[in-house]
């Protein structure tokens, strides 16, 4: 099976450092998005990155249906492949 | 006007309930768990969002924000969303458990793994302690906005006939019915913050950008959070997010939603369009600056969103916005109850009576049920308490079975007394953090109880053997092929 890595990465990863470890860098008034304070502005971003970002995870994601169905149909057609 | 439409609502939902019983299987255990495990993504999804989105959503973050500012704000919004992440991992596996044991309720989903019923036993304590103040704030959130709704009705008579219908709910169709009424509910809730919201961009003069400049000038340590000393606020809000975001997904209540997953993908699915549901929050944050700024001195803050909603919305939506807040109080009051009435049920009683015929099980859970709601209800009238608190406090306990799960998803050298002793430690140390009210540099007391919680997990484990029913069920648990499921329904499709 491929490396869940880059899924781990996407899902996890990428809200994490945006929420989590920018916070000293996104806690701030200036400069406003849609009225709103900058801190609010980046946690509604980050929602809809996390959107984003765990759909794209799952899309690359080695354990999702559609991508151990295609691992399987490779290993039919005499491919190199191995499902889970 | 307010209160005939509340009714009309109410009434509807009952209705609901009854059309939800198509397709149910009568006098099953299983079906009034879990729905016979049949629930595909889009009923999942109004679960999921059904018990994620409590009353705390709407009168407990207004609340918050408007007694504490832009830190709370951003803990609440940043462990949900967080909390979806580590969902798309955790979730899909609890699914697997569940499947495997033909667990009901998230005790048995344990006891399955290292075959023992003291952990069963301890587990269904710890959800049910831990859960009946959720339960009650569900009815505190109940009595603010009748008290709102600009009709004299007796706090406990409402009350009492909240109660009632949330037993008639799972009476009529087990969780089946909540999960239709969720999708009324879920409409009617964001219905009415978004209502909320524009209401308040449309009245300020300025708009969104007025009502933050007006509170940057007035309350500026409450629209960006203080960070020196950093022990005030950032430690408690960082810590809490962390730890919370691990709590979410060991809530009673997702096992539940999980269980009644068609598949590990659907449950993986899920996650996905999770995070798109809290575009609310915008809405919320301007309802509570708002309130703050024309209403500042409420002796309960949690009163800052119905406070907004009667004085500035005609009756008829107040009607509408209180029909949404009284929905989900019952919805979710109904779905705790019927989990801690499962618990009661299948864990405890089912202990000492081990030959329970189906019918009785599903009549017991059903006594146990209304039980479990009259005593919250007695306790939300007896015990009035801040909605912030309790969320806290049920986050505390219900967050020390995260260890545990680790551990039965990735560590085969776990062993029973290591994740029995090491609850028990995390557990107790959440009694004495909070009791003795010790305060290690702000950090969430929960989060320390875990680290203890974990370390012991560890050293017993490590100093125990597994025995051969966990190393045999740990096996059929790593062996488990998904694909096979995914086989087994295209043939049955």
């Amino acid at each position: 099976m491929k490396s869940r890595l880059p899924t781990v990465f996407l899902v996890l990863g990428v809200p994490f450092i945006l929420l989590v470890l920018c916070f000293g860098f996104y806690n701030r008034v200036e400069p406003r998005i849609l009225g709103f304070p900058f801190v609010y502005g980046w946690i509604f971003g980050c929602l809809f990155i996390s959107f984003l970002c765990i759909g794209a995870g799952w899309l690359i994601d080695p354990k999702s249906d559609r991508n151990i169905r295609k691992a399987r149909e490779k290993e039919k057609t005499g491919k190199a492949g191995t499902a889970a | 006007m307010a209160v005939i439409v509340v009714g009309l609502i109410l009434g509807l939902s009952l209705l609901l309930a009854v059309m939800s019983r198509r397709g149910a299987i009568r006098n099953s255990m299983s079906d009034i768990m879990v729905a016979s495990r049949s629930f595909g993504a889009l009923l999942l999804f109004i679960v999921a969002v059904g018990e994620t989105y409590s009353v705390g959503t709407m009168i407990g973050v207004p609340g918050a924000i408007y007694a504490h500012g832009a830190s709370y704000a951003i803990w609440f919004m940043g462990y949900m969303c967080l909390g979806f992440s580590v969902g798309y991992f955790i979730n899909p596996m609890i699914w697997r458990l569940g499947r495997l044991s033909g667990a009901l309720t998230v005790a048995e989903a344990f006891r399955w793994r290292w075959g023992s019923r003291s952990l069963e036993i301890l587990i269904a304590l710890l959800c049910i302690i831990f859960l009946l103040p959720w339960v009650q704030i569900q009815f505190a959130g109940l009595g603010i906005i009748i008290k709102h709704l600009g009709f004299d009705i007796n706090y406990g008579a409402g009350i009492l006939t909240a109660t009632v219908v949330a037993f008639l709910y799972i009476a009529i169709a087990g969780i089946r019915a909540p999960a239709w009424v969720s999708l009324l509910k879920d409409f009617l809730l964001l219905f009415a913050m978004v209502i909320g919201g524009l209401v308040v961009a449309a009245k300020f003069p300025g708009g969104v950008g007025g009502i933050f400049s007006e509170a940057a000038r007035l309350f500026p340590e409450k629209i960006a959070v203080e960070t020196v000393p950093l022990t005030k606020n950032v430690t408690f809000m960082i810590s809490t997010m962390i730890f919370q975001a691990m709590g979410v997904c060991m809530f009673p209540l997702t096992f539940q939603f999980v269980f009644t997953g068609k598949s590990e993908d659907t449950v993986r699915r899920n996650q996905i369009f999770m995070p798109l549901y809290m575009y609310m929050y915008p809405f919320l944050i301007l309802t509570a600056y708002f309130v703050l700024l024309t209403a500042g001195g409420l002796s309960n803050p949690d009163e800052a969103f119905m406070v907004l909603v009667s004085q500035n919305l005609p009756s008829w939506l107040v009607g509408m916005v209180a029909a949404g807040g009284i929905l989900t109080c019952i919805l979710v009051a109904a779905l705790c109850s019927l989990l801690i009435g499962g618990l009661l049920t299948q864990n405890i009683i089912g202990l000492f009576k081990r030959d329970l015929s189906s019918l009785a099980a599903v009549n017991i859970t059903r006594l146990s049920t209304a039980l479990t709601l009259f005593v919250s209800a007695m306790l939300a009238i007896y015990l009035p308490a801040l909605m912030l608190g309790i969320n806290n406090f049920a986050y505390f306990g219900l967050t020390q079975m995260f260890p545990a799960a680790i551990c039965a998803f990735f560590w085969s050298r776990s062993t029973k007394q290591g994740v029995f002793a090491g609850l028990a430690v995390g557990v107790a140390m959440v009694f004495i953090l909070v009791g003795g009210k010790i305060d290690i540099w702000g950090i969430n007391k929960g989060f320390i109880a875990l680290m203890g919680n974990a370390i012991v997990t560890v050293v017993v484990s490590l100093m125990t053997k597994p025995d051969a029913v966990t190393e045999k069920n740990n096996r059929i648990y790593r062996e488990y092929d998904p694909s096979a499921d995914i086989r087994g329904e295209e043939k049955a499709g």
